[in-house]
């Protein structure tokens, strides 16, 4: 096995999947929660019943989807 | 026997502000301990038009020490409930919390309702039940849970104020921001309406020349076929 070969096996392993990675959740959110507001203010509360800011919401998503899965490790009792 | 605590406050501002308020107060350095609220699902129903949000809130979990060798020190999740009614002016939050719930039950419900007194402010009502099922300790962990629950609706209301002024001030900033946008477009318009119509009146003398000779050249043709 080459050293090349090496050092792609190490980056692959570095390299996280990008959702799992805290600081880009936290902009996924403030994204899809920007959006959300101001769709809240100017559209919903002025009748509009349309929902918006779909792609940022799909892309948060992912990251609650992560968070959850998380948290039920964490809260979940192991059967010894 | 669950412990029950009703806070009712008025807010001298809008429904549509405290509505957008409510979901914008959080994070807030006044409350720390309120570590996240992340939004797990949200609805319109098409026939009502209210809006549905599910959200779920971690907190940290900052327990005296006598608590902590019940609960422990970890992180405290509540699922929260939200609906909107846009027509009749009401929200409503149901919150409960997800863990702990063999040893403690928190139940929470806040409305925000347009003042019967006055449409021009809000009245919130907030209603807690505490419920603990631990022998020899329920009624303390019950009267703990109550005093944190009054203690952090006062850092509430702060909170909730500073966010309404800080809503109604973006939206005074949008609105001057589009009356200047709208100054701006109207000005440039109206130069160009003044620029075409000076140049409509350097060239309508000449158009009215060309007019006038082709005039004449129709006349002197019609005349010299009439001779003919």
């Amino acid at each position: 096995m080459s050293n090349k070969d090496n050092k792609d096996n190490k980056d692959n392993k570095e390299k996280k999947h990008p959702m799992l990675d805290p600081t880009l959740c936290k902009e996924l959110k403030e994204r899809h929660d920007a959006c959300f507001n101001k769709w809240y203010t100017t559209a919903f509360l002025k009748g509009n019943a349309t929902m918006e800011c779909v792609e940022e919401w799909e892309e948060y998503q992912v990251c609650i989807k992560i968070k959850i899965v998380q948290k039920k490790k964490k809260f979940t009792p192991h059967n010894y | 026997m669950p412990l029950f605590e009703t806070i009712k406050h008025t807010y001298k501002h809008l429904w549509s502000d405290a509505s957008t308020a409510s979901f914008r107060k959080y994070p807030s350095p006044e409350r720390p301990d309120i570590l996240s609220i992340d939004i797990l699902s949200k609805e319109i129903d098409p026939t009502t038009g209210v809006l549905k949000c599910t959200k779920l809130i971690i907190c940290k979990g900052n327990t005296p020490s006598w608590l902590k060798s019940i609960l422990g020190s970890g992180e405290c999740l509540f699922y929260e409930e939200t609906t909107v009614d846009p027509k009749n002016k009401i929200m409503t939050l149901k919150t409960k919390n997800l863990n702990f719930t063999n040893i403690l039950g928190v139940d929470e419900v806040c409305t925000y309702e347009q003042h019967p007194d006055n449409e021009e402010w809000t009245l919130f009502t907030q209603e807690a039940t505490v419920t603990s099922s631990i022998f020899g300790v329920a009624r303390k962990m019950e009267a703990f849970c109550l005093d944190r629950f009054v203690a952090n609706a006062g850092k509430g209301r702060k909170i909730m104020e500073d966010t309404i002024i800080k809503v109604q001030k973006e939206a005074e900033e949008s609105l001057a921001s589009f009356d200047k946008t709208f100054t701006s477009i109207k000005h440039e318009a109206e130069q160009s309406f003044e620029k075409a119509f000076s140049t409509a009146e350097d060239i309508l003398p000449i158009i009215k020349l060309d007019d006038k000779q082709s005039q004449t050249t129709q006349n002197t043709q019609s005349n010299n076929n009439k001779k003919k």
